[in-house]
């Protein structure tokens, strides 16, 4: 007789569980957009008679149903774990290696190189310069999982890098590099053209924030340990006119967004078409073409020039070169990352 | 509709199991049958006339045959099971092997059970059925519908019948469904990522482990996905109260091709040693009508899986090799230590499932070739990440796929957590960090 009971208990625990599913499911809101992974949600499809009869309405419902699923990040961090038991190094696109450093692919971000050749053109090589952001795993090689490596290229960034490759250079919890990584490489470019870089003793140095988690984290739902945002300030009070004036936006740093799910847009408010800096500081116009990784960089730059212009070729919809001839600008940064996979 | 969705686990099972058991017991056939067309309707609803056809069409075969029968006109029984078999072969040649149709699912399980009904009503083992709700439920039962087992109808003409809700049964059921899950998302799934790494490195770099690694992780892929599947079927189908039969026995574990086919897939085994070869004759009429009765079979069953070459060569090979257990390699294997039997035993499946894996031939013998040692490089780099990222899960999977871990699916608790695990796993395959994140 115990038995039997024991058995019905299971069958109405089973039937329980996914009612109880159900039921949150049903009362947990629907969200628009997901922060985390920085894109529209799916939405209660509309019942009508060609989507349900073509199979639409079927395939429709069922991203619905998983894209509003209750506590989404929650599980996809338990599957990690999970992940992480069985030793798994690689989960979701992330290579999780030692001291909790995650690292992860860095993919084309723009043609580059076309760019530069013609900047080239344009402004003669000479006053073109480039720096090409090194993956986290091309330089923190000790901390990388075992059997997989990132190719590199030994340029004076990279030296530089590996030179200072025990601090704390890139954010272990998201792709980019810190504030002091950017600081590096700077350094080594600032050599190379014949600057002075501002001393590190110069630079004044406070962490805005403990807890940062960043894109790897958005992946995995997981972090051994949270990352700091730490400013290294030159201290250069600038003028920043964002998107020639059609945002409102002030200074180089954005302290409201720290607590937002991408911190990182501290940094001149993440990924604009165009800012116009004026730095009060010396001759010169230098055009910096970008992805986000000189987003921490260019604090640094406006010691050196009385005005800076920041183009993010990707959201710039006009031509470049042309746009740039009004400008006279003197010369010419690229700040990209290194597009490199892990092998 | 799949087992290992949100909208199956969440609304349809628990939707329907309500219905199912607050109906009449003599209305729940209608209610399964409904229920099944519209599982079936969900994601592929064009194909739904295509089912209720094949249904009503073996429904009226099955009572024109008992009449036929009854009043002793054997011409008409034969030309009705003529027209059904040759019905049901045609539906499968033209959505299966034609390639100008998209395949409907389930339709290589249904037409085959559609068959056997009809073939055993003719044979006199089963009376006709007479309810076309009951029929309906046993053609297009959403547990077995699109996956298997292929359930014989007189495997299952008493619980059509007669049956009722048994706790005991019920809970079983529900234990084997959470094990079927688990099996096809936390191990199937996950170790095909394995395989899917595997073939994207390029031939020159690819060496003798990570061919083998691959070659093993498909292997396990298919066994842990298909005795998934048919474990949730058997489960569900205990859930009301229907008895299924085994389709899985650990085939891993053989020490003979002949014991691997008694053990996997043992339904469509069956079906095709009941309805082609002891009708052949099997092996009554001498060794050399025995061979060929082999030879026919095993070319089917090649064919019943797919429509590449591929698929009859991987059928030929393992109906040859049976030839040959069955005259000389048997014998010399019982006098052999039992693990000779395995080796030969595993190193043949995977040559089989490499054949079976790879549509393109040319691809299947290149891959034979670098498993046997073709690239001259035992191990590399390569071989090392991937052993150490899926080295603990092959070994999972490998000794489950033994059947070390059997007592473990009987705990309630394991249930629970493959359960809970395997929810986690499907919620994460659909969160999908916008491409672009990284800028």
């Amino acid at each position: 007789m115990k038995k039997g009971r024991k058995e019905t208990v299971i069958c109405l625990a089973f039937l329980l569980v996914l009612y109880a599913l159900w039921a949150v499911d049903f009362l947990y809101p629907d969200r628009l957009y997901s922060d985390w992974e920085k894109r529209m949600l799916a939405q209660r499809p509309a019942l009508n008679r060609t989507d349900v009869l073509n199979g639409n309405y079927g395939k429709n419902y069922e991203e619905w149903l998983t894209d509003q699923f209750p506590l989404r990040d929650r599980w996809v961090s338990v599957k990690t774990r999970c992940e992480l038991l069985l030793q798994k190094k690689e989960i979701n696109g992330i290579y999780v290696g030692k001291d909790g450093q995650l690292f992860s692919d860095q993919e084309r971000t723009a043609d580059w190189d076309r760019l530069e050749m013609q900047m080239r053109d344009q402004y003669g090589a000479w006053n073109v310069s480039r720096i090409r952001v090194p993956a986290a795993g091309a330089v923190l090689t000790d901390r990388m999982p075992c059997g997989l490596s990132f190719p590199f290229v030994e340029d004076r960034v990279w030296e530089n890098l590996n030179r200072h490759r025990e601090e704390y250079i890139y954010y272990r919890t998201d792709h980019h590099w810190t504030m002091l990584g950017a600081y590096y490489a700077y350094e080594a470019w600032a050599e190379d053209q014949g600057l002075v870089p501002v001393p590190p003793e110069k630079l004044e140095r406070k962490t805005v924030k403990e807890d940062f988690l960043g894109t790897h984290y958005a992946r995995l739902h997981y972090a051994e340990k949270a990352d700091a945002i730490e400013v290294y300030d030159p201290g250069v009070s600038c003028q920043v006119v964002y998107d020639l004036g059609k945002s409102d936006l002030q200074g180089l740093y954005q302290a409201e967004l720290l607590d937002s799910e991408d911190a990182y847009r501290y940094f001149l408010d993440g990924n604009h078409p165009v800012l116009q800096i004026e730095t009060g500081q010396g001759e010169g116009h230098l055009a910096v073409l970008k992805d986000s990784f000189a987003n921490c960089m260019v604090p640094y730059l406006a010691c050196h020039y009385g005005k800076i212009t920041v183009i993010d070729p990707r959201y710039f919809r006009t031509d470049i070169p042309a746009w740039l001839q009004g400008q006279e600008v003197t010369k010419i940064l690229i700040v990209s990352q290194d597009t490199v996979k892990a092998e | 509709m799949v087992f290992s969705s949100l909208i199956f686990l969440f609304r349809f099972l628990p939707a329907f199991l309500t219905i199912y058991l607050l109906t009449k017991e003599r209305y729940r056939n209608l209610v399964l049958f409904l229920a099944s067309l519209v599982f079936y309707a969900w994601g592929e609803p064009v194909y739904i006339g295509l089912m209720l056809f094949s249904t009503v069409l073996d429904y009226a075969n099955g009572r024109v045959l008992e009449y036929a029968r009854a009043a002793g006109q054997e011409h008409l029984a034969r030309g009705i099971l003529a027209e059904s078999v040759l019905i049901n072969l045609s539906l499968l040649g033209v959505f299966k092997y034609s390639g100008v149709l998209p395949l409907p699912i389930g339709i290589s399980f249904y037409t085959f059970q559609t068959m056997s009904y009809t073939i055993d009503v003719y044979r006199g083992e089963v009376p006709a059925q007479r309810d076309l709700a009951a029929f309906g439920a046993y053609v297009s039962m959403f547990p077995q519908l699109i996956a298997g087992p292929i359930v014989k109808y007189k495997d299952v003409a008493k619980d059509l019948e007669n049956r009722s809700f048994e706790a005991g049964e019920a809970s079983a059921g529900i234990g084997r469904f959470c094990i079927g899950l688990g099996k096809k998302v936390l191990l199937a799934n996950q170790i095909g990522l394995l395989w899917e790494a595997v073939q994207q490195i390029p031939p020159g770099q690819m060496s003798t482990l990570t061919a083998w690694a691959g070659s093993a992780a498909y292997a396990l892929q298919l066994y842990f996905d298909f005795s998934g599947y048919s474990d949730m079927a058997i489960g569900l189908a205990g859930m009301i109260g229907f008895h299924l039969k085994e389709n899985f026995d650990y085939p891993y574990s053989s020490k003979s091709i002949t014991e691997f086919w008694r053990r996997w897939h043992i339904s469509l085994g069956q079906w095709f040693r009941d309805y082609v070869y002891i009708p052949l004759g099997g092996n009554r009429k001498g060794i050399l009508m025995q061979i060929r009765n082999i030879l026919i079979v095993w070319a089917l069953t090649g064919i019943w899986h797919g429509k590449g070459w591929n698929f009859l060569i991987w059928g030929m090979y393992f109906g040859i090799l049976l030839i040959v257990e069955k005259c000389v390699l048997l014998k010399l294997l019982k006098r052999l230590p039992a693990v000779f039997g395995h080796l030969y035993t595993l190193t043949a499946v995977l040559t089989g499932m490499t054949v079976f894996a790879l549509e393109h031939l040319g691809e299947g013998l290149r891959w034979l070739a670098m498993m046997f040692g073709s690239s001259g490089c035992l191990w590399n780099g390569q071989s090392v990440w991937l052993l150490s990222n899926y080295g603990l899960l092959l070994l999972f999977c490998i000794f489950g796929s033994f059947g070390f871990g059997k007592k473990l699916a009987g705990y309630p608790a394991v249930w629970a957590i493959s359960l809970f695990l395997s929810v986690a796993y499907i919620v994460d395959a659909s969160y999908n960090p916008f491409l672009y994140f990284r800028f």
